[in-house]
């Protein structure tokens, strides 16, 4: 591909070398809403590989036909663009299906012939990428399946590559033991973990504005920044996902993973090139800089009946697959210290919950206050510190609070917002985050996956807060659906004389 | 008379108006300069910077020339970009004015939002010797041209790069764009882009109305294989698709022949030794969407630029 003269890069895009993407869990939810849809949507820009076949693997026994019309059923219903016939009919010829048990060796054998069959008739050069889309109870019977028929063992010029889906695990000796599971038949230059928080184009767009503008950074430490706040809040419930989340939890959910890893965005230190290693060495850096989160420094919170926009919703023990007991938490506040040169005594407060006010996940960078103010203080009474936010949905974007004279004869300051929206200044509809982690997983960059290193810190930052909730029991704080969570997550701030933001 | 502070205040309070609470927010992209001897394609070209969904111009200028004092009518068009995104603003003010003189140019000048890149839609061939288009290729970045439309603009393209040192290019590059990923894709595996440089033959079959796409996809062959391919384009009758599009390509290469094949809008079928027939994705994006992706691109295009280099003749 490299040696296409005809390839420019101007308005061309990278297109991945000819590869079958194998999806076992290839008729389940992530498959049918996201997956396929993502390919189709890569199909109608062109930039799918030339060589190109899809096969979803599960226990339905289906034909081809009867496949591709149910993956057209929800590529209508969950493409961002339109699905229409003549498009269709050159995409559904790429997608397959094997009918088998995970755990049934002939599954493998099966596939394996298919594989061989569908590589000479569509060229796919012998190049797999395997996307494990089911519970992780199955990885490993799928990994031992792969292994086992060989289908994991690359040879010169033939790759072979393991996509796995979170959660890695739900503590650290589970993710390592997962681990392991893996690469038993796959190296770690083989695995990509999707994060699809990684994906997005504003998660991406924060090491951009981070390292390509001259302004930011000199500014981005604890000399000049008071401390940081990173909020995923949702209004919406457990949506009859009650029985997934009773084990996930907030902590699991979404701690562990989204929030840990864009704070890594936030507090890495620049990489020396844009490379997947460079930047993930460094994110892995600032992740092993983190302390573990104590109990005392965390709040965790379960929404009670109330109103969420405008609707009454009922409380967390009240949804269907949600023990009446639980203490399962929906919330999590938490102050999360670095120890490093550039964050020393710069808190990061961490909050996530369900059930909130409104859908937001932002990052705000609160800055310190001028060291002296030459100004009455009637004049500077509205005053507030500066903070830079970036929105990272909805309306992704960037604005920066500053304070700036109220226009009249005297002085008197006000705190306003500059503000700089995406949709704005780049007018085109970003990709779904599920078609760039595809394009980047086939074309083997490793830059918005990440590695075991990142992963097994995470967990280790979020490990005292298991074993001692685990440990010593103790229920969540009640906070009402619609608010802003319990008044123990505000006291945790008022501590450190501070407050949350309202997004 | 209209002034340029009328029509800024003007502006202000329709963006008020149509906007309600989000009053004010413009996309900040690009400055759109548009001229057309032709009242009736002015009046399109607004009609389509209107209907623009992505890629909108913060504001667009749009002029053609008729006898008398400078006219203006201001409009503001609002929506949301996305899908329960915010509501974005679009400005478009169409200008009247004697097409020779200043008067409407330096409207034009005044007009332009600050520190923003500016693009000069000067659909028919550009007249180097015209005053105004001379001025106002003086106020842009880059210009945009439709040579589908225009076929003779291709054979003055290069001459107006370097005389008004422009970043030039044309909505007939812009709609092959598809095609030339289509046929880069044969060439993709080391075997086949082994046999470019032996490139012998390009044959193109097109819908009549214009071979500027034809002679385009030319260039750009011979110039990225670097090979001096005999050259046959035919126009065809194809009810379904626009004048000048595309409708199959065959290179004789080393000896194979390889052939795209665009049967209906949507799809193409690739052709391939010894491989079965593919299919692809193939669909010319409509007028406002070509634009709008012009917009995107402010640096020079490189390939572009080589395939005006090698154009084969055009019909007569």
């Amino acid at each position: 591909m490299d040696t296409n003269p005809l390839r420019d890069t101007f308005r061309m895009h990278r297109v991945p070398g000819p590869c079958a993407v194998v999806i076992f869990g290839g008729l389940g939810d992530l498959a049918g809403r996201k997956l396929v849809p993502a390919l189709y949507n890569l199909y109608l820009r062109r930039l799918l590989p030339a060589g190109f076949a899809m096969v979803g693997v599960g226990r339905r026994d289906a034909t081809d036909t009867e496949y591709r019309a149910e993956m057209r059923e929800r590529c209508a219903r969950f493409s961002r663009t339109p699905v229409t016939d003549a498009e269709w009919e050159g995409f559904e010829e790429l997608l397959h299906w094997v009918g088998g048990t995970f755990d049934a060796t002939e599954t493998y054998t099966t596939l394996a012939r298919r594989l061989e069959e569908i590589g000479v008739a569509r060229g796919t050069a012998g190049n797999v990428m395997f996307y494990l889309s089911v519970p992780p109870s199955q990885f490993p019977v799928i990994v031992d399946g792969l292994g086992d028929s060989g289908l994991a063992r690359e040879e010169p010029g033939r790759f072979r590559r393991a996509v796995i889906e979170k959660p890695f695990g739900h503590d650290l000796p589970s993710s390592a033991a997962l681990d392991a599971e893996v690469h038993r038949a796959f190296k770690e230059s083989q695995v990509f973990r999707i994060d699809h928080y990684l994906g997005k184009e504003t998660v991406q767009n924060i090491l951009v504005f981070r390292f390509a503008n001259g302004i930011f950074e000199p500014v981005w430490n604890r000399n000049f920044i008071d401390h940081v706040q990173i909020t995923v809040s949702e209004s919406i419930g457990v949506e009859g996902r009650g029985k997934f989340y009773e084990e996930a939890g907030a902590l699991r959910d979404i701690v562990q993973n989204h929030m840990l890893q864009v704070l890594s965005f936030v507090a890495m230190e620049p990489p020396s090139s844009f490379d997947a290693e460079a930047v993930r060495d460094e994110r892995g850096k600032a992740l092993a800089s983190c302390r573990p989160l104590l109990p005392s420094d965390v709040v965790r919170g379960q929404y009670s009946a109330g109103f969420s926009d405008g609707d009454a919703a009922k409380g967390y023990r009240n949804e269907d697959g949600v023990a009446p007991g639980s203490d399962v938490e929906t919330y999590i506040a938490a102050r999360l210290m670095i120890d490093n040169w550039r964050w020393a005594d710069t808190p990061f407060y961490l909050r996530t919950g369900k059930r909130l006010p409104k859908r937001v996940t932002e990052v705000a960078i609160q800055f310190k206050r001028v060291p002296h103010l030459p100004f009455s203080y009637a004049a500077a009474e509205q005053l507030e510190p500066n903070v830079l936010v970036l929105r990272i949905q909805p309306n992704e974007g960037i604005s920066l609070r500053f304070g700036a004279k109220v226009p009249s004869e005297r002085v008197q300051i006000r705190t306003v917002n500059m503000d700089f929206q995406y949709d704005t200044a780049f007018s085109a509809a970003p990709a779904e985050a599920y078609e760039t982690l595809l394009l980047d997983a086939m074309r083997g960059d490793g830059t918005n996956f990440p590695r075991q290193d990142a992963v097994n810190q995470s967990w280790r930052i979020v490990e005292p807060l298991q074993e001692s909730w685990t440990r010593l029991g103790g229920g969540p704080h009640l906070y009402e659906a619609g608010s802003w969570g319990p008044e123990a997550a505000d006291e945790l701030l008022a501590r450190d004389r501070r407050r949350w933001r309202r997004p | 008379m209209t002034t340029p502070a009328a029509i800024e205040r003007e502006l202000a309070e329709l963006r008020g108006k149509t906007a309600g609470d989000h009053a004010g927010t413009r996309t900040h992209i690009v400055d759109l300069v548009a001229y057309a001897d032709d009242p009736a394609i002015a009046t399109e070209l607004g009609e389509v910077v209107a209907m623009m969904r992505h890629h909108r111009p913060s504001r667009a200028l749009i002029a053609s020339g008729a006898p008398g004092d400078v006219t203006a009518e201001p409009a503001v068009f609002c929506s949301p970009m996305q899908e329960g995104g915010a509501i974005v603003c679009c400005e478009i003010v169409r200008l009247t004015g004697p097409p020779a003189g200043d008067a409407l140019t330096s409207m034009i000048a005044s007009l332009l939002l600050p520190d923003l890149p500016v693009f000069l839609l000067w659909l028919s061939p550009p007249p180097l010797d015209r005053p105004t288009f001379h001025n106002l290729a003086a106020l842009a970045t880059r210009l945009v041209t439709d040579s589908t439309r225009f076929p003779t603009t291709l054979d003055v393209l290069g001459s107006v790069a370097r005389q008004e040192h422009l970043v030039v290019t044309d909505l007939a590059w812009t709609k092959i764009t598809g095609w030339r990923e289509v046929v880069a894709t044969i060439f993709d595996d080391a075997e086949h882009a082994a046999l470019l440089p032996s490139l012998e033959h390009v044959a193109i079959q097109h819908v009549a109305g214009s071979d500027a796409q034809a002679r385009l996809l030319v260039g750009w062959l011979a110039t990225a294989s670097r090979a001096t391919p005999t050259t046959s384009i035919e126009a065809v009758t194809h009810e379904d698709m626009r004048p000048g599009s595309l409708v199959r390509v065959e290179l004789t290469c080393g000896g194979h022949r390889f052939i795209v094949d665009r049967p209906s809008e949507g799809m193409a079928t690739i052709d391939v030794p010894g491989r079965p027939i593919r299919r692809a994705a193939l669909r010319v994006p409509p007028f406002g969407t070509l634009v709008g992706e012009e917009l995107e691109f402010l640096a020079p295009d490189r390939a572009f630029e080589a395939a005006l280099e090698r154009l084969p003749p055009g019909a007569r």
